[in-house]
């Protein structure tokens, strides 16, 4: 631990790694409780994999036109929210064509994603990362950007606290209470898009999924309401992301599949144990 | 209260007491799909009367309920509800929905529930945290559930559900309160209690009520819609003289128009 302390008082690209890690963990925290209770998993999923699409465009079009200003992060973005718009209008329109939308988005995100990224000149490293996250490569250019979507998220997520809890809960009764559930739904979506394009920075995009729903899973056997949930997982997702960064440094092990090994180990560990709780628990409630 | 906010123009309607119509329904046919689910009904519901609203399952209780707050739309015919549209008048009817279906692991308080009635209309981020929490308090009073805000809502009894469901409908400050079915699912004693709860409230609201068990509520209701695809009308001094014979017809498996003996439809219209 103190060889990690030292390395990140020397390495300035240790210190953004860090900073990408405890900038995604908030959103991780709020946008994925929501996402829990409303059980969007899917969609935030078909959403991770369509960024790809948008990086591998970008990407081509900063190569191949020099265009020096546009970063893939921009192309995620602007995929995400996209993805996010068509899956809305989807599932407004035609409900029962939702599930085929998300499939749709999903693999035709990739596959453009992988047409761009064959078509770049120079290395084709890219891919990997993108897949599977580079967080030692974040720039302090893209931790601005990821501050940035991280205040938008915060804010849109805290002030719609009570609409978006009150759908969840009674998706009706919020209706009747003058409640717009579709432009709820539609600000749910691009604020998953967004926390989706925070996470592929730090994990990369196939396993945005673990990192959005297992801190969530493991704080909702200890939180009493929602706000709770969010504040343990977000804790637990900074301490997972910083956990996984400084042990993956020790051991040179990539630093996205170690954060999302620790966030699995973890989740087995709770659900376990307050699995185990329960059952004592009735055992004593039926011996009284 | 309600007398004051009672609608001008609905009061042609009114009775001999000089109540106005709260609720009111002509000619209104409504279908899912290809299938009539009710067809041509229309009725009257004046302030503070205590409607039971009856009827064989797939019968259409529900979905009149539903078109009474605007939740669904009628293909032909008018909902009046306080003489506006539904859900232009949607901010004053309270509404406690049938056997509640929610996700159990979604961690939300009784006090989150109850504050769920302050939403929208009145307040649309909320009401302040002070004013807010001695609403709360003051809502569980009501319903005889005072000091468990904090406890999770899916740890509760169905009975306490229940109630915590009626506040928060009375959080919203309703002049009327929907209920579909409250008592189904409960035990007596808590279905008493919930019954003597909705007749203390009477006493200030307009209050309709749907349930398959007419004899229990038969002393509380002022009026009885017995609903079949269509709606007829009875006070209860009639009902409760009810015969098998009729409660037979009523349920009987046959879905054709109930037949009663006496039907008020006609004078509650005001035609």
């Amino acid at each position: 631990m103190s060889e990690f302390l030292g390395a990140l008082a020397e390495h300035a690209f240790l210190r953004n790694a860090l900073a990408a890690g405890l900038l995604a963990s908030v959103a991780c925290g709020i946008v994925g409780s929501y996402v829990s209770a409303r059980r969007i998993t899917y969609i935030a999923g078909g959403i991770a994999h369509s960024v790809l699409g948008g990086m591998g465009v970008a990407r081509y079009l900063q190569v191949v036109l020099d265009w020096e200003w546009l970063h893939p992060l921009h192309g995620a973005v602007f995929a995400a929210l996209l993805s996010a718009v068509i899956i809305w209008i989807v599932s407004l329109r035609w409900r029962e064509s939702e599930d085929t939308a998300i499939g749709a988005i999903w693999a035709i995100g990739m596959a453009v994603g992988v047409l761009f990224i064959y078509r770049t000149p120079g290395y084709s490293e890219n891919l990997m990362s993108y897949l599977f996250g580079n967080i030692l490569m974040v720039t302090p250019g893209s931790l601005w950007l990821m501050a940035a979507l991280d205040v938008v998220v915060l804010v849109l997520g805290l002030a719609f606290y009570r609409q978006f809890l009150a759908i969840s809960f009674d998706e009706e009764f919020a209706r009747l209470r003058g409640v717009n559930v579709e432009v709820h739904y539609l600000l749910l979506l691009c604020l998953t898009a967004l926390t989706v394009v925070l996470l592929v920075t730090v994990v990369g995009l196939v396993m945005v999924i673990a990192l959005l729903t297992l801190p969530v899973a493991a704080a909702g056997r200890f939180g009493r309401s929602l706000w709770q949930v969010m504040l343990l997982s977000s804790a637990l997702a900074a301490v997972l992301t910083t956990a996984g960064l400084a042990i993956s440094y020790g051991a040179d092990l990539p630093t996205g599949a170690t954060i999302i090994v620790l966030a699995g180990a973890v989740y087995l560990l709770v659900i376990g144990a307050s699995s185990i709780a329960d059952a004592v628990r009735r055992r004593r409630a039926a011996a009284d | 209260m309600s007398e004051t906010r009672a609608v001008p123009d609905a009061a042609a309607g009114a009775d001999t007491a000089g109540r106005s119509p709260v609720v009111e329904l002509e000619g209104v046919d409504f279908a899912y799909g290809g299938a009539p689910v009710l067809q041509d009904v229309g009725f009257a519901i004046l302030e503070r009367d205590f409607v039971g609203v009856v009827g064989p399952n797939g019968g259409g209780k529900t979905t009149l309920l539903k078109l009474m707050l605007g939740l669904l739309q009628p293909d032909s015919g008018t909902v009046r509800v306080f003489g506006r549209p539904p859900v232009a008048a949607a901010e004053r009817v309270g509404y406690v929905p049938q056997s509640f279906q929610y996700d159990s692991r979604l961690p939300v308080t009784v006090a989150d529930v109850v504050l769920m009635g302050h939403l929208g209309h009145r307040h649309p981020f909320g009401a302040r945290r002070s004013e807010a929490q001695a609403e709360v308090r003051g809502g569980l009073a009501a319903v005889d559930l005072s000091g468990i805000e904090a406890r999770r809502f899916a740890d509760l009894s169905g009975g306490q559900q229940q109630r915590v469901l009626i506040a928060r409908a009375l959080a919203t400050q309703p002049d009327m309160l929907m209920l579909d079915e409250p008592m189904a699912s409960l035990d007596v004693g808590a279905e008493r209690e919930i019954l003597d709860l909705l007749q203390e409230l009477n006493r200030r609201m307009t209050i309709v009520l749907v349930t398959h068990d007419l004899g229990f509520v038969s002393s509380a209701v002022t009026r009885v819609l017995c609903v079949n695809r269509q709606v007829l009308r009875h006070p209860t001094t009639e009902i409760c003289q009810v015969t098998g014979d009729v409660l037979e017809r009523l349920y009987g498996s046959d879905r054709k128009v109930v037949r009663h003996d006496e039907t008020y439809q006609e004078d509650d219209r005001g035609e």
